[in-house]
Order: C-alpha cells, then structure tokens, then sequence
C-alpha cells in the first residue's frame, strides 16, 4: 500500500501504532518488533502476496548465510568468503533476474536479431532497496563489524515497512540496535513524527503531483512522436525536476516521520540538493543513504582515490554507470548515470586545477555562479532519467536547445503555468530551509555516517506547540482531501 | 531535542486532530452547499449555485445521484444518442405514476448500463427499461467503461457491501480539493450562466446544447458540423486500429473482466426478467453516413452479426417465458435516417439530426411511439422505420438493408465518395492495415 492511500493513513497505520506501542505497555517489548516485522510483510504483501515468495526465504536465507559467515570468518577465513561470494552472488542474481533480465533478452534480440521472449517476470516492489541493505550486511558480517544479531531484528530490518519501498536505505548499524531498546521513546518523536510525516504528505499530493500535471504530459507526447517547442521543454523538464525533488524526498519525510511514530529514527535522505554548488556537493544531498552505500560498498572497495587521479575517475565513472543502471532496467538510466559520473570527473578535475591555480577562494557570486551550473547539469540529467527511451530524451534536449522553434504564445496558456509552478516549487527548493532543518531532527544517534553536521541549528523553528499543532493539523487534512480527484469523459463528438 | 511534557504532548495531537477535522468539515460544508456536481442539491440559489458547468463532463457521475434522489419507476438507458433523443415526458409514459427518468450518457458501454441498472433497481423496484444500443455494442470484444466511471458510486441488489463503498465514495466527493476547485469555479460561473443543457430528467437537451452561443454547432453551422461529425466517426471507428506506440483511444480501459460487451447485454436481459421488469431494446436510428462510414471501415459483418446475435439471446430468453422481449431496429436506410443534407453554404437545420450520429427529439418520439406501438397522431411514421427483428425475419430483413443500401449508394455516389476519402486519408496517414 502507498503511504499516500487512505487505507494506510486511516487503518493500517493507526492499527499498527495500536498494538506497537500496547504491545510495548505492557512490556511485550520483543512482541511489538515480531508485529512490528509481521505488519511490515502484510504492507509488502499488499501489492501482491506472491512478492512475500522471495522475500521470506531470501531473509531466512541470508540470515543463516549471515550466521555461518560470522561462525566461519574467524576459523576459516576461506571458507567464510565463499560464503559471502555465494550470498553476494545470489542476492545481486535475484536483483538482476527480476530487474534486469527483460533488458537484457530485448538488447540480445536487437543486437543479433533475436526473438527470445521471457514471460511472467514481475519485478517484486522496492527489491532494489532491500537488496543492497542485505548485501552491506552480509560484508559486514564478513569484516566482522557485527558480531551478534538475532533473527527477528534481522528481520525488521529488512522489512521494516516505512522505508521499505522508496528508502532510505538504512544500515544495520543505525537500525538494529534500535530494535533492541526498552527504555520509553522520548514523548517529543510523536509531535515530530507527525509533523514529518505531514510535511511528506503534503509535499507529494500537493506539490510534487501538481508538478507532474506540467511535465508528465511533454514527455509522453514526445516518447508518441510529438515534436516541442524551447518553452515547453524548458517548462516539462524544470517541472520534473520540481516533481522528482518533492516526490522523493516526500517519501523519505514521510518515512521518517512514521519512523518516529514507532520511535525509530531513520537517517536523513535528502538535503536540500538543488542548493548544491557542485555535482560532488549535490551527491552528498541528494538521496544521501544511496551515495553513502555506493561509497562505501562501491566506490571504495574498487579501489576509490588511493590509486591515483587516472584510477579515481575510473572508478568514480563505474560507480554513477552501476549507480544509474540500479535505479530503473533502460539505457535512459545507464547514460544518466554516465552523464553524472561524467560530471564528478570534471568536478573532481577541476577542482584539482583550482588548487593548482590557487583559486580556492570562495564568494557569494562564485557559489551562486556554480550553483547554477550544477543545476542546470542536473536538470539535462534528469531528462534522460525520466524519458521512456534515448530517442525521447535526444528529442527534448533538443527541443531545449531551440533547435525545434519556439512559440512564445504558449507562455500565455499551459507553458506560463509550467514555468510559474516549477519556478515557485525550485525557488522553494532554493532557498527554503528543509524539513530537518525547520525541526532541528537528525539521523539515528551516532550512527554510521551520521548527517547531523549538514545544517545548521539556528534554522530550527519547529516545537511542539499549538501553531505548529495548526499548521501539521492543516498539511494534513488538506493532503488527504487530495489524495484522489474527480475524473471527468470529454466525449469525442461534442 | 528538549523532552516535553505529556500535557504539551496531549495538546499538539488535540490541536492539530481539531484543525484538520476544522479543515475538513469546512471543505465539506462548501462542497455540500455549493454541490458542483449536483449530489444532494440542497439548495439551489441563481446567484450561487443553479447553475452546474462542472456536471457537463462528469454525467455519469451526476446520474448516480439523479437515479438516488428520484428514484425512478422507468429508466432509459443508452448513449448520448439516447441522452439527446429520448424524452421522458413522451406519451408512452403519459400514465406511468412514478418517476421516468433517461439515465443515457455519452459513449455509454454495455457494462456501464448493466451497473446503472443495478444501480436504479437497487434504489427503487424499477416497473420497465429502455434500452437503446448502437451497432457496435452487440460484439464480442472484452467490454470495457470510461475513465469517469466508478463503481464505488453505484449501489447494487442485496449488497451491503455497495451500501458502505457508496457512503465512502460520498465523502471521498465531498472531502475532496478537487470538488472544492470545482465549488469555487461554479460560484464565479453563476455571472455567466446559459440556458440548462440537461433537463430534471436527465435528458440532454439538444436545443440548448447545439444551439448555445459558442457551440460548434451553432459556430460552424449544421452542415459543416456534421461534416466535422463524419470525420471524427471515421477517426473513433479506426483509431483502435493504429499501430501503437501512437495508438490513441477516447474509450479508457481502466478495468477489463472476461467478460464482453455482448455478454453484458445478457446479463441485463437476464436481470431484467429475473426482476420482472418490462425490458424493450432498441437499435439507435443513426443517419445513413454512419452506417456508410461502418461498411467503408469494414465493420459491417460484425454489425449484421451483432444483430443476430442479439435476436438469439432474446429468442433463447422467450423459449422460456410467456411474453418475448422486443427488439426493435431502426438503424435500416429509412426516410427517417436517409434525410437528405443541407448545402454545403447553407446554414440551414436537418429536420430529424443534429449530425449524423444524434438524432433529434422528434426522431426519439416515434422510437418511442413503435417500441410502445402507440397510434401515431401527426403524421404517419414511414412504415420502414423500425422493424422488430425475430428469429423469422433476421435474415430477410438484413438482406433488405443490404438492398437499400445498394440503393441508397447509387443516389448519393457524390457523399458515399467522401466518405470513402475520409477513411482512406485517415488509414494512409496513421499507416493502418486491415489483417
């Protein structure tokens, strides 16, 4: 179920949050993380059951795998890296069967001409999010860095249902061993967590949905043949990129926020990334629990920046393409991921020529030049991620570069509404201080790579009182009235 | 963070629980009073809400509401051309003590009228149904419904179930930012209001709907108009057809069972006679540039097909039970539906058609006076008009279309042509092929 649907608001979360914390009451504290994991299966299993097929074993899978590796890691060191190659090898095989394996067959049938055909592959939801926490486990689990775990947190780790979908990909370092706590859960996380969750709604319905009405259009038309004009695209493409920011960080807010209902925290996901003023500083904003893990798991495990400038850009190129391709199965996604590598290369080279140049100096014109830049970057990124193929992508950055007209009337009609909607939602994004930073929350306590140093605490306005009661109270009941519209049929004939 | 009391704790969730019910009962309150898609119609002032522009393109949503506050004795169900031709207030009824009510709509599909059916019947013991079909329904594709079609506001026969999903479907309308926009948007459409398009009984009125300022019709004329009307048909006829990724269709899929078009017609004759409602079908009376556009798009086996497959059903129905269903059709080439069009220059009315798919409200009156077989008082209607298929006279009677057809054909080469060059552009430029 979708956060964003009155049977979670209105019946499973309320449900959920009943018997968690009845549960804990009456000091059952292990019972409320078994219903806690159990709800979590049925939230999964509510798009499909057949979903919880590969769920289930896989985590009683990698939980005895788990078990053995850290048996084995100190006795035969050996034995235990075929155990995690074998995991490794299976989870990352389950990801690219389910996600990949049609792309893989059309590209084989296009290049030789082909006619393989696959049936019935579904790609189980939020598999890409899951995959990956299971897999930094079982590293670590090799590198000893875990040394006692029990199924059940385990388990909820996996599945914990707010972040299970759309992230943010935790770590087990920062997740179980809040599983574990019994002490009471500081009174203040319900007022927040509810503001937060507020804020996340009303950032997905209210804005990131209405964003979609001005770009969502442009691009099906284009990916159907329709050629564009240099307003409409600019319109289409700064309106996605309104969309995909409040839609996604909607979804790691909202998650937080319900994180908190259940006394959990949840790491930060998304900072403010359009105020960045490099791609390397926008990577360390956006989608942040993502970059973190191919750091970590990626990135420097291939060999990072101690191999020298040629090596790092190598990597840093290897990482983004990997990074691009996990997030959808299309050449859309492998050359966004490029483009972005592509840019870290130029950011990291330059910034090596201004320490050469001794031009390291910074000012507000300088940040705001760059901010720009970086923005503008990320914008012709993100037409590829977002066309239904490279012709579409191809045909809108051209129309971007006015290379198929432009009609200034249609700035009097829905053009001028594209621009004055993505324009109000991007200067919000600009210059509006985020949800963390209006409410002073920060990632789980002295977690593994910890966010707390990313802002500021004068920002912090938020505090449990009858205004912000208002203003939470308000977000919320005008999300939920705009959860579904009124369809209308205009018949054909008249 | 700073720990807060329980009491600050208590009051946030007091507040903020009271501001967002504050919020709602208010959108809902405007929502109610105001009513943009003529719900409950509470109150109806000329300054503030007579007027409803928001229910033109959200019919079927309107009609839901109609049927339940009416609760008609009689329902006529079909498509616009239903909608617009057929009069509740026709002689046919002159004696019926409860309320007739046309619950047609715009590109109605056969299980959209199964539901409304259910629908009236479950508000009120329904006494007789109309049911007009257009040729194309009675085929065996998987039957389909628009995008503003929704279940969720229909009630259904001994289902308490469809009694809770109705009452959340109300407050899913009334709790809504979009019925809210559509409040907002009826109160500033109050200063220029025009004449009703729909009547209280759920007829649209084609006299104000063609003939209001603004209209296509009354913009380009009766005979380009239904010029422009050919040339759309040709397009909803083939568009299906388009190989895809540019394949378009006004018809929205949203849902699909196993079950097909046709198959919904059976299930509203078997609803009816399991209900004991008096049920008379009839085939709608297009004008003839329809049918052409059909057989130049290569639709007429499947329509002569759906005629014998509808005289099957309903033979298989009377092999059972004392009295037959009629079917009646008026879709042959008639001096009704071969009316001869204005010049091209002229802006001069059709006496029986808007433009070739709707018929005008006379036309729908003798319909009504054959299927109700009541003696016709100004004017005989040309004997051809409407025909009551049977088992016996099927094949004859497709045989005499056929003829007239060819007839028709020869004194009309100069429009037949046309049409003939509409089909080929369209098949040309959207690169179609019949396999």
């Amino acid at each position: 179920m979708l956060f964003n649907s009155y049977v979670f608001i209105l019946i499973f979360l309320p449900g959920t949050l009943l018997l968690y914390h009845g549960l804990r009451r009456a000091g059952y504290w292990r019972s409320a993380i078994m219903s806690l994991s159990g709800l979590s299966l049925l939230f999964y299993g509510w798009w499909s059951p057949k979903y919880l097929l590969l769920l289930l074993p896989f985590i009683l899978f990698d939980f005895v795998l788990a078990k053995s590796i850290s048996k084995w890691r100190e006795r035969n060191t050996a034995y235990a890296k075929i155990l995690l190659s074998i995991g490794v090898v299976l989870n990352l095989g389950a990801l690219c069967y389910f996600k990949y394996a049609n792309f893989f067959v059309n590209n084989i049938n296009t290049l030789f001409g082909a006619d393989y055909f696959l049936a019935g592959i579904v790609l189980p939801i939020g598999i890409s999010f899951y995959t990956f926490q299971k897999v930094a486990f079982l590293i670590d689990v090799y590198y000893g860095k875990v040394r006692t775990f029990k199924l059940l947190d385990y388990a909820l780790f996996v599945t914990f249902f707010p972040q299970l979908i759309a992230g943010p990909i935790v770590h087990h370092s920062e997740m179980m061993p809040q599983f574990n706590r019994t002490d009471p859960i500081p009174p203040n996380y319900y007022p927040l967590g509810l503001t937060f969750f507020s804020i996340g709604l009303a950032k997905k319905v209210l804005l990131a949905d209405t964003a979609a009405l001005y770009a969502s259009p442009h691009f099906n038309a284009v990916a159907n043949g329709a050629t564009i004009d240099l307003i409409t695209a600019w319109g289409a493409a700064l309106a996605y990129t309104a969309q995909l920011y409040f839609d996604f960080s909607a979804y790691s807010d909202m998650a937080i926020g319900i994180g908190l209902l259940f006394g959990i925290r949840l790491p930060i996901n998304f900072n403010s990334p359009y105020q960045a003023a490099s791609i390397v500083e926008f990577w360390n904003r956006w989608h942040i629990t993502l970059s973190r893990f191919l750091r970590d798991y990626l990135y420097i495990p291939l060999g990072g920046n101690r191999k020298g400038p040629r090596r790092r850009y190598i990597n840093l190129m290897l990482t983004m393409v990997l990074g691009g391709f996990w997030h959808g199965a299309g050449w859309t996604f492998v050359i966004w991921g490029l483009l972005h590598g592509f840019y870290l290369v130029v950011n990291q080279g330059w910034t090596r020529l201004c320490t050469l140049w001794r031009l390291t100096g910074q000012n507000r014109v300088k940040r705001k030049a760059y901010q720009l830049l970086t923005f503008f970057a990320v914008v012709v990124a993100w037409v590829f991620f977002r066309s239904a193929d490279l012709p579409t992508a191809g045909n809108i950055l051209s129309s971007m570069a006015g290379l198929h007209g432009m009609n200034k009337e249609v700035l009097s009609g829905e053009g001028g509404m594209a621009f004055l909607v993505a324009s109000t939602l991007l200067l919000f994004s600009f210059y509006a201080p985020n949800t963390q930073q209006v409410t002073g929350y920060i990632g789980p306590e002295g977690a593994y790579a910890s966010t707390a140093d990313l802002y500021k605490a004068e920002t912090v306005i938020w505090g449990p009182t009858p205004r912000w009661a208002i203003a939470t109270g308000i977000l919320f009941a005008l999300s939920l009235m705009a959860f579904s519209g009124v369809s209308e049929f205009i018949y054909f004939q008249f | 963070m700073n720990p807060i009391p329980s009491a600050a704790l208590k009051r946030f969730f007091f507040v903020s629980g009271l501001t967002a019910l504050v919020v709602m009962l208010g959108v809902a309150t405007i929502n109610l009073i105001i009513d943009p898609f003529g719900m409950f119609r509470l109150i109806s002032y000329r300054e503030l809400n007579q007027s409803k522009p928001a229910v033109y393109h959200r019919v079927r949503l309107m009609k839901a509401y109609d049927v339940r506050r009416i609760k008609p004795r009689v329902i006529i169900l079909g498509t616009s051309r239903t909608h617009l031709g057929l009069r509740p207030s026709h002689e046919a009824w002159a004696t019926e003590p409860g309320p007739v009510y046309n619950l047609a709509f715009d590109g109605a599909t056969t299980k959209e009228m199964y539901f409304y059916l259910l629908h009236a019947q479950s508000v009120q013991a329904l006494k007789q149904v109309v049911l007009g079909l257009d040729t194309y329904h009675p085929i065996l594709s998987l039957a389909t419904n628009r995008v503003d079609f929704n279940r969720q506001l229909l009630y259904e026969p001994r289902s308490s179930l469809s009694k809770i999903t109705v009452l959340l479907a109300d407050l899913k309308l009334l709790l809504n930012l979009d019925t809210l926009r559509e409040s907002f948007a009826t109160i500033l459409a109050q200063r220029q209001s025009q004449p009703e398009w729909f009547a209280k009984n759920g007829q649209r009125l084609g006299q104000e709907f063609f003939r209001a300022p603004g209209a296509l019709y009354r913009e380009k004329g009766p005979r380009s108009y239904f010029d422009e009307i050919d040339k759309q048909e040709v397009r909803y006829q083939l568009e299906w057809r388009i190989p895809s990724p540019t394949q378009a269709s006004t018809a929205s899929d949203a849902e699909s069972d196993r079950l097909t078009s046709l198959d919904y017609i059976e299930k509203i004759i078997l609803f009816c006679r399991d209900q004991a409602i008096d049920l008379r079908i009839f085939i709608t009376p297009s004008h003839a540039h329809q049918m052409e556009i059909s057989a130049t798009t290569g639709a007429w086996p499947s329509i002569e097909n759906g005629k014998r497959a509808l005289v099957k059903l309903l033979a298989a129905d009377a092999a059972q039970h004392e009295k037959a269903f009629p079917l009646w059709d008026f879709s042959g080439y008639s001096l009704i539906t071969t009316e001869t069009l204005p010049p091209r220059d002229s802006v001069k009315e059709m006496s029986y058609y808007w433009e070739s798919s709707h018929f005008k409200e006379n036309v729908g009156d003798w319909v009504l006076d054959r299927i109700y077989e009541i003696p016709h008082q100004k004017g005989s209607i040309p004997p051809e008009f409407g025909v009551r298929l049977t088992p016996d006279n099927i094949e004859q009677e497709l045989e005499r279309i056929r003829q007239d057809q060819a007839a028709y054909r020869l004194t009309h080469a100069k429009e037949i042509e046309d049409i003939q060059t509409l089909v080929k552009d369209f098949v040309q430029k959207h690169h179609i092929t019949f396999d």
